[in-house]
């Protein structure tokens, strides 16, 4: 069985070369042409064969989600938002045979939405290389501005790696004023210099943790008790890090104090026959040297006129031989959209922690490499595969499995997600209730609120957005959902309410709690829901006060489990 | 502040609550408000409690507990004399000296993990973090198992200061309720402006309808927990028992003895709820993680502001006649090297470190264990993590051998059963 699988897979590597050539060279997903279709079947083929293993006791997966529940998701998963109201109807009533790759395609690559995925993934991203709040001199708007450049031009994952690790120059735009090249990416690595005790010791964590989905930071104390990781892979790592340096740069202000003004991070230059090691102490106190070595053993132990130690890592990393580079990527991938990674936790990988389905994750990895380290095409597959366009309806026999993604995992936002999505839900931007300078504070306040930071060095956050008593509390009271339900002149619901009563007159009240339910659920109201909303609609206007129903209404749908899981 | 921070604004407990429990003609009852009705009478206070003093960052016991005077890894501080003849501790911690007899201190932790996000987690739920099970933390255990028997409006498991550890596979209903500026008054319990107690209780009716359908979808824990979350949120917007976070309500006398810092404010409330009944609070005291000058920070900072908290919650709780119901633990993730490192700091470590604990029935005036000379080894009687959820569950009376399946299907023991672990008996005497 196990050898059939391996033989499968070595057929699966040439077919997918093919199917590389072919994409390499087709220009950027033209709508409707299924360009995917291969690695689309190749994903199913791996998937379904792990629900089958076990003759005995087959897996049934879920039966499709229904085209609201895709949109939806979908929009979560790319762009960080629901889709509107309008979105969802024209999706869910499309007769369109080919709807679904055509949406899939819009919004990777037709504006507005190619902007707004941009915007999102440089706010994952930055989020997860620099932290939500970091320190006030590193700058987070410029290092995802950095970001959402590169995402929005669609850079191979590859050369964003390389840039971010070799990253030189000034933090802030400010730096240009000095002469000195501004490049945003630089906060990355900034961010994560240390102090003198802790000399790029978070540098090191980060670069590995997030580039090639390991975990070494346990490794600068002692070595590794259940993996084959020792003290020595992380002070080799760290050890290309050490001609890497900050310099602030500030302003004394007239009453002599000192202020920030950017900073600068650049290598001081080797020569010919300088040491080239980092110290560090064992357990037992024993000082040892170590020398710049990577994961696989090589070292650097010559120093020479010219070489960049930065540059010489990222090298390695981004390499097509690196073991760890592109599986660390399509599975931090899948499992943003699957809700669970092949190998789970996603940044763990490694011999003691195998992936649920091997060649599933080989897979991917291979072909990714072979397309470029398109990371639009990597979604593309991902989303057009059956496991993620399954239901989140458990079946009898699924129930219980969460690794074979025979069912798509209920998942909480985060967040991000959230914010964006009671915006979108109540129009926020388009009825100009809130600048999108506003909602800029007003988000980083929600973060700020949901996100706790652990009182440690390695400033672990966690993300508590995930149903807590204080967040129940804010969305029934808070400022945020009393503005999301506003009857004020030139609110959404104002709009709304006013618009179809002129309208639709009579049969208003059935349209606008349609019109509430897509804005909020992404679906039309079942029979039964229309009929007690309606019910409630005439109770509150037979005191007058039919508006105020509507208001509770999309207070309801806005505070629902359906609204706040990602299903 | 202007209002109680217990009631929607003008109206008093009853009065809201009785909007609340009308019921409308346009919408089917409301089942989650049947258990505040049923409840309105005196509450319960027998359960019993636990106080956990988290000390996030790894605390370095071999310069508070276990010193090792004129060892080359002794550090700058002085042992001194306690309560209880024989045990000495740091001269930086003179109240806790004085009641001595009423703590045990274990000297001998061995727990293997330090890093601080997997020794954080095996010192809040008793297992290594796994791929394959998210094991709930001690105080999700302790508000799932001892909760039901204490019925109030709070919730059982409360964090102060920290995020704790989250509930597992028992899902969000039993997550930590956690608190960042104790003192400060609870945000968002107040209906907005405009929405009478009676809108509040269509709105709450018409949500209820919404959840119940997408929970029958079968979908996952998390939409359930969803619901249950909201049930506790509604049930806390009603209550009386949001006095226990204000600290005001204490004469200055008391607030003082506490100290003025976060962690004493932090300890003063962890008092008031459990005097409420509230099963499980954590306390959380940053700032342990020295890799540099731990000598100074410990000093100048870190000892006295427990010194202070921790005898004055110790002493209150005596005198309240609550201590023979409360269990305390004073821990953090992992102790810290023996060894001074370069930079007058220590570092990690897990093999050789204490933790001390006290209350609901415990042998006080303790000492368990014993480390060598220079504090590298423990030479006597090793106590891991599971031992100490072991020891716990006795002192709580939960069953040591308790399991669970979790919704997936797997057996979880609250015990680690391959630990071979055991309730620390001396402390059973």
């Amino acid at each position: 069985m196990r050898r059939a699988h391996l033989w499968a897979g070595g057929v699966g590597v040439l077919l997918l070369v093919c199917a590389g050539l072919f994409l390499l060279k087709a220009p950027a997903a033209p709508a409707g042409e299924d360009t995917s279709a291969p690695s689309v079947e190749w994903i199913n083929r791996l998937v379904r064969e792990k629900w089958s293993e076990d003759p005995d006791n087959p897996i049934r997966p879920s039966p499709e989600a229904t085209d609201g529940e895709f949109i939806r998701r979908l929009f979560l998963d790319v762009l960080g938002r629901i889709p509107t109201a309008e979105e969802a109807r024209d999706y869910i009533t499309s007769k369109d045979p080919n709807k679904k790759i055509n949406l899939v395609n819009r919004i990777l690559f037709e504006e507005p939405y190619a902007s707004e995925y941009a915007s999102y993934w440089a706010t994952v991203w930055s989020d997860m290389l620099i932290g939500r709040n970091p320190a006030r001199d590193v700058s987070k708007a410029s290092l995802e501005k950095w970001l959402r450049d590169a995402f929005a031009s669609n850079r191979s994952w590859k050369e964003i790696v390389y840039d971010l690790i070799t990253a030189t120059g000034g933090s802030t735009p400010e730096s240009l004023k000095d002469g000195i090249p501004f490049n945003g990416a630089v906060n990355f690595l900034m961010a994560h210099v240390g102090d003198r005790a802790t000399k790029n010791v978070p540098a090191t964590s980060f670069t590995t943790r997030y580039f090639l989905g390991v975990q070494v930071q346990c490794t600068q104390c002692h070595d590794h008790p259940f993996n084959d990781r020792t003290q020595a892979d992380f002070w080799g790592i760290n050890a290309f890090f050490q001609r890497m340096e900050r310099v602030d740069v500030t302003d004394v202000d007239d009453t002599g104090r000192r202020i920030f003004r950017y900073a600068i991070l650049r290598d001081r230059p080797l020569y010919g026959g300088e040491p080239l090691f980092v110290l560090y102490e064992r357990r037992n106190g024993l000082m040892i040297a170590a020398v710049p070595r990577f994961l696989d053993g090589r070292e650097i132990r010559e120093s020479r006129e010219g070489l960049n130690l930065r540059k010489e890592l990222a090298e390695w990393i981004t390499s097509a031989d690196n073991p760890y580079f592109a599986p660390a990527i399509v599975n931090r991938m899948w499992g943003h959209f699957l809700g669970r990674g092949i190998v789970h936790p996603v940044d763990d990988l490694g011999d003691h922690n195998p992936p649920s389905n091997p060649e599933l994750l080989y897979q991917l990895a291979q072909n990714f490499k072979e397309n470029g380290y398109d990371l639009k095409e990597l979604i593309r597959w991902i989303v057009l595969s059956e496991p993620y366009g399954l239901s989140s309806k458990t079946t009898p026999s699924n129930e219980r499995d969460d690794v074979y993604f025979s069912r798509y995992l209920l998942k909480q936002m985060s967040p991000d997600q959230f914010f964006n999505s009671l915006m979108t839900a109540s129009e926020a931007y388009k009825t100009g209730a809130v600048t999108p300078e506003r909602a800029y504070r007003l988000k980083q306040e929600l973060k700020r609120q949901f996100t706790a930071v652990f009182g440690n060095d390695e400033n672990t956050e966690a993300d508590t957005f995930a149903g807590t008593i204080p967040q129940a509390l804010l969305m029934m009271n808070g400022r945020l959902i009393q503005q999301a339900t506003s009857l004020d002149k030139g609110s959404y619901l104002r709009r709304l309410i006013d618009s179809h009563r002129r309208k639709y007159g009579r049969s208003a009240p059935a349209r606008i709690i349609d019109e509430l339910y897509l804005s909020a659920l992404s679906r039309f109201p079942t029979r039964k829901e229309r009929a007690l909303a309606l019910r409630l609609v005439a109770t509150y206007a037979r005191r007058g006060e039919e508006d105020k129903a509507y208001q509770d209404i999309f207070w309801a749908l806005l505070n629902s489990n359906e609204f706040a899981l990602i299903h | 502040m202007k209002r109680p921070i217990s009631m929607p604004k003008g109206m008093s407990r009853r009065h809201f609550l009785s909007h609340l429990a009308q019921t409308s003609l346009a919408l089917p009852a409301l089942s989650w408000l049947e258990h505040m009705r049923a409840h309105a009478a005196d509450i319960q206070k027998q359960g019993k409690s636990v106080i956990l003093l988290w000390m996030s960052g790894g605390p370095a016991t071999i310069d508070m507990w276990d010193l090792k005077p004129g060892a080359p890894t002794g550090g700058e501080f002085k042992p001194i004399q306690t309560n209880v003849p024989g045990i000495q501790i740091s001269e930086h911690l003179p109240r806790i000296a004085k009641i001595m007899d009423k703590l045990a201190i274990i000297r001998s932790m061995s727990t293997v993990e330090a890093d601080h996000s997997r020794g954080t987690y095996k010192m809040h739920t008793g297992y290594r973090p796994s791929n394959s099970m998210q094991h709930p933390s001690f105080g999700a255990l302790v508000a799932h198992q001892l909760g039901p028997k204490v019925d109030i409006d709070l919730p059982h498991f409360i964090s102060i200061n920290t995020p704790s550890v989250g509930p597992g596979f028992l899902g969000m209903a039993y997550a930590p309720f956690v608190v960042n500026s104790p003192g400060r008054p609870i945000q968002n319990l107040q209906l907005p402006t405009g929405v009478t107690p009676l809108r509040m209780r269509n709105r709450l009716g018409y949500l209820e309808f919404i959840e119940n359908r997408f929970i029958s979808e079968r979908r996952g824990t998390a939409a359930v927990d969803h619901k249950k979350v909201y049930e506790k949120a509604v049930r806390l917007m009603t209550s009386d028992q949001l006095d226990a976070f204000r600290i005001d309500k204490e004469p200055e006398s008391v607030r003082e003895r506490y100290g003025d810092t976060s962690f004493g404010r932090g300890c003063l409330i962890a008092r008031r709820l459990v005097e409420v009944g509230v099963s499980f609070v954590e306390v959380g005291l940053g700032g342990w993680d020295t890799h540099s000058n731990t000598f100074e920070a410990h000093r100048t900072r870190l000892q006295p502001t427990v010194d202070q908290a921790m005898s004055a919650l110790i002493e209150d709780l005596v005198s309240r006649g609550l201590y023979e119901k409360t269990l305390v633990v004073w821990m953090g993730e992992f102790g810290r090297t023996p060894r001074i490192n370069q930079n007058v700091g220590r570092d990690h470590y897990a093999r050789a470190w204490s933790v001390v604990l006290g209350g609901c029935g415990l042998a006080g005036g303790a000492v368990i264990g014993r480390t060598n000379e220079d504090g590298t080894q423990v030479v006597d009687r090793p106590v891991d993590t599971p031992d100490l959820i072991a020891t716990f569950c006795k002192a709580l009376g939960i069953p040591t051998d308790l399991k669970f399946m979790t919704p997936n299907g797997r057996p979880y023991w609250v015990v680690d059963r391959n630990s071979g672990a055991a309730p620390i008996h001396e402390l059973f005497t």
